[in-house]
């Protein structure tokens, strides 16, 4: 292994120390020319008054020659020593400027810029590296520490001064402090120095503090970077567990939910299914996962509805019924209320969430409540009829005359036994509806002839209110296949409420017409018109408008419900326009075809 | 002046209140009205009488029997086959009310829906189409 050249010139001084006779050189040499000038200045004073007198210049050259002698042995016997000194320390010398030339390479190549303050002077040595990390001219430079300061970022000046202070009061092990400085472009970067205090040896007074300067901007930048996305992704993962609490929160309130929940993939696996739909239907969360839906199906649902459900959760629309029989585990059958909810992602399916019911009790009490209304009205109907053919008979002229306020009063009870009678069939009519128990007898018939009665009918009324009534029949169908008495419910309704509810002489118009291959139905009024709010409830059982319901106190409510009824058991479509105080417009449209045959315990009356 | 002989009703009805209704109404307009409230007294009745104009039959009568087993029997009767029947019921469903049409009654009533005048009037024309058809 090649011994580092300064290690090398260090041992070899501790090895040897300083070579001997110099010091015996020094000495001896000033001594044996004192000596000898002494001597020779005698001799010459001396000799002549001696015999040698004739040979004075002999002696004294001898004299001379003998110092000179000596001198040079000495020289001779020193200077092999000096040379080889020499030699040595030339060696360090090279080897240390090798290695400053290694140092300063390795300064310049690692970015390092190396710098000393003189503590006392305020002097700072900055190296040439140091000097163009700043991006000054690549030479070292001496300069005042002021010069420094100036160039460190006026927000960071403050902690380098006193991280250097704390770092020479030795309260800190290390000087260690990043910070920005100005370069020669005047652009701050950021760079890290790390030093330490040099202490006098003999004083232990701190004289200089010196260290290296690292450009350390990228790293900066790639700390902000980090830092930033650091930031990113704490809140991506507050996120993340806001979301995982929510999920919990609503897992917990589906867990705990009375109502039985299930998720379905799109390809009919169950994966999830709530302690209620467990509870509900008698399989294990373990025995309905993985398994289709299916698994509840009983023979005794329609498979219409299977259908219907089909069509409207495969175009993502939420699908709901009360007509679904499940079977459970056991083999019990309940009637379920079905409501199924497609979960999209765009135009993907990703699950279908199923919210089931067994209403099999609550439809056992409607029925009864339903059935109970039917019988209560049937028992009303004979006192009805007895009021009605004796108030008849009162007023017929084989009784005697009444007097006129007798026969008034005898008028009203007839008239209000009519009302009543009128009530007592809707109701049956809406009881029949519910239970599902009516007939549709449908035979060729012409609407124009069935409108035309009931506009008949409705004349004194009409004529009473001095309102005008427009028929529009142009592209109505000869004949069409209806249930006469249904169709005259429909035309009833939509023409008694539009002069009802339509103020004196306004105007009433109605349209019977060929539509696409369908048969249009439309009845017109410029009246009252239905307030927004309530458009929502026309065709709710009972219901009657806030602004009619002030005008007119004989509607029960039923007509509406009962038309929609007859309209979409036939396949047909109802809807309306209405704006209060302008008027309301019936639309319906029925297939061609006709309505359908239905065999029921009664027809509507 | 020789007395126009007497329309003769046979009424089925069951309900006092409207049985009572009806035979005034009819004994009013110049009918021999004859109210029973059971099937058997109305076979009876056509028994005695040998002969009835009209019959006013209500569906559910006293008894077991009810107006489409009357019906019945009386279409399986030469003699009685040809009474017109009017059918005047509160409560019949729509099958019942199908029998009736099918076993030949002349109409189908809802006794709260109409008038007593109404129906008689109907009954005064059927009469008059029987007579002159039998003229």
């Amino acid at each position: 292994m090649e011994q580092e050249p300064l290690q090398s010139g260090k041992s070899f001084l501790k090895e040897t120390g300083q070579p001997h006779g110099g010091t015996v050189f020094l000495i001896l040499t000033p001594l044996i020319l004192c000596v000898g000038a002494i001597g020779t200045g005698w001799l010459v004073y001396w000799l002549p008054k001696t015999a040698y007198a004739g040979s004075s210049w002999q002696i004294i050259s001898a004299v001379v020659a003998v110092q000179a002698f000596l001198l040079t042995f000495l020289l001779f016997l020193v200077f092999p020593k000096y040379r080889e000194f020499s030699d040595q320390a030339s060696t360090i010398i090279e080897a240390t400027a090798v290695k400053g030339e290694r140092y300063v390479r390795a300064l310049s190549g690692s970015g390092l810029g190396y710098w000393d303050l003189d503590i006392e002077t305020g002097e700072v040595f900055m190296s040439a590296s140091m000097m163009s990390m700043l991006g000054y001219s690549d030479r070292d430079r001496l300069d005042n520490f002021q010069f420094w300061l100036n160039s460190v970022h006026p927000d960071d000046a403050e902690g380098l001064k006193r991280t250097m202070e704390y770092h020479i009061d030795k309260r800190t092990p290390d000087y260690s402090i990043e910070y920005r400085i100005k370069r020669a472009n005047g652009e701050y970067v950021w760079v890290a120095d790390k030093g330490r205090a040099i202490t006098d040896v003999t004083t232990g007074k701190t004289i200089k503090l010196a260290g290296v300067t690292q450009d350390v901007s990228n790293v900066k930048r790639v700390q902000e970077v980090l830092e930033s996305r650091t930031l990113e992704l704490e809140e991506a993962q507050n996120k993340i567990e806001q979301e995982m609490q929510n999920v919990r929160k609503f897992q917990k309130a589906v867990d705990s939910s009375t109502e039985a929940v299930s998720i379905t993939t799109p390809d009919g696996a169950i994966v999830y299914v709530n302690p209620a739909w467990s509870a509900l239907n008698g399989f294990t969360e373990a025995e309905a996962l993985g398994r289709n839906p299916r698994l509840l199906k009983s023979e005794d649902t329609k498979t219409d509805i299977f259908v219907a459900m089909w069509e409207k959760i495969a175009a993502g629309v939420p699908f709901h019924t009360e007509d679904v029989m499940n079977r459970r585990k056991d083999g019990s059958v309940y009637q379920a209320e079905l409501s199924i909810f497609p979960i999209r992602e765009g135009a993907q399916t990703l699950f279908y969430v199923a919210l089931t019911q067994d209403i099999t009790l609550r439809k056992d009490v409607d029925r009864a409540k339903t059935e109970f209304v039917s019988l209560a009205s049937h028992q009303l109907r004979t006192p009805l009829s007895a009021i009605r053919w004796y108030s008849e008979m009162l007023l017929s002229k084989y009784v005697g005359e009444l007097n006129e306020k007798q026969r008034q009063y005898v008028k009203e009870i007839y008239s209000g036994n009519l009302r009543m009678v009128e009530l007592v069939n809707a109701l049956l009519n809406v009881s029949r509806i519910d239970l599902g128990t009516f007939a549709v007898e449908p035979e060729p018939v012409n609407l124009v002839e069935i409108c035309d009665s009931v506009i008949m009918e409705l004349t004194p009324g009409i004529n009473e209110r001095k309102q005008t009534i427009e028929r529009i029949y142009a592209s109505a169908p000869g004949t069409y296949i209806a249930d006469p008495k249904l169709i005259r419910i429909v035309f009833q309704n939509f023409l008694s409420n539009a002069v009802k509810y339509t103020q004196p002489e306004g105007h009433v118009a109605v349209e019977i017409a060929t539509k696409e291959n369908n048969l249009y139905i439309r009845v017109t009024d410029n009246g009252y018109g239905i307030p927004k709010a309530q458009h929502s409830k026309i065709f709710e059982k009972l219901f009657r408008a806030d602004n009619v319901r002030q005008k007119d106190t004989e509607g029960t409510g039923l007509g509406m419900y009962i038309v929609k009824a007859i309209v979409e058991s036939s396949g047909g479509k109802i809807w309306f326009d209405s704006e209060e105080n302008q008027g309301t417009t019936f639309h319906v449209l029925l297939p061609m075809s006709g309505m359908t045959k239905k065999s029921g315990m009664k027809g509507l009356s | 002046m020789e007395e126009e002989k007497k329309m003769r009703i046979l009424i089925l009805e069951d309900e006092r209140q409207l049985a009572k209704a009806v035979r005034d109404a009819f004994t009013d307009r110049g009918f021999e009205a004859i109210v029973v409230a059971t099937v058997g007294d109305g076979i009876k009745q056509l028994e005695n009488l040998k002969m009835v104009d009209i019959i006013w039959l209500d569906h559910y009568l006293l008894g077991a029997e009810n107006g489409l087993d009357f019906v019945v029997q009386l279409k399986n009767h030469s003699s009685w086959k040809n009474i017109p029947i009017f059918v005047v019921s509160n409560n019949a469903t729509t099958t019942n009310i199908r029998s009736y049409i099918q076993l030949g009654v002349t109409n189908y009533y809802t006794k709260a829906d109409y008038d007593i005048s109404q129906i008689i009037n109907d009954i005064k024309y059927a009469l008059a189409q029987k007579a002159s058809a039998q003229a």
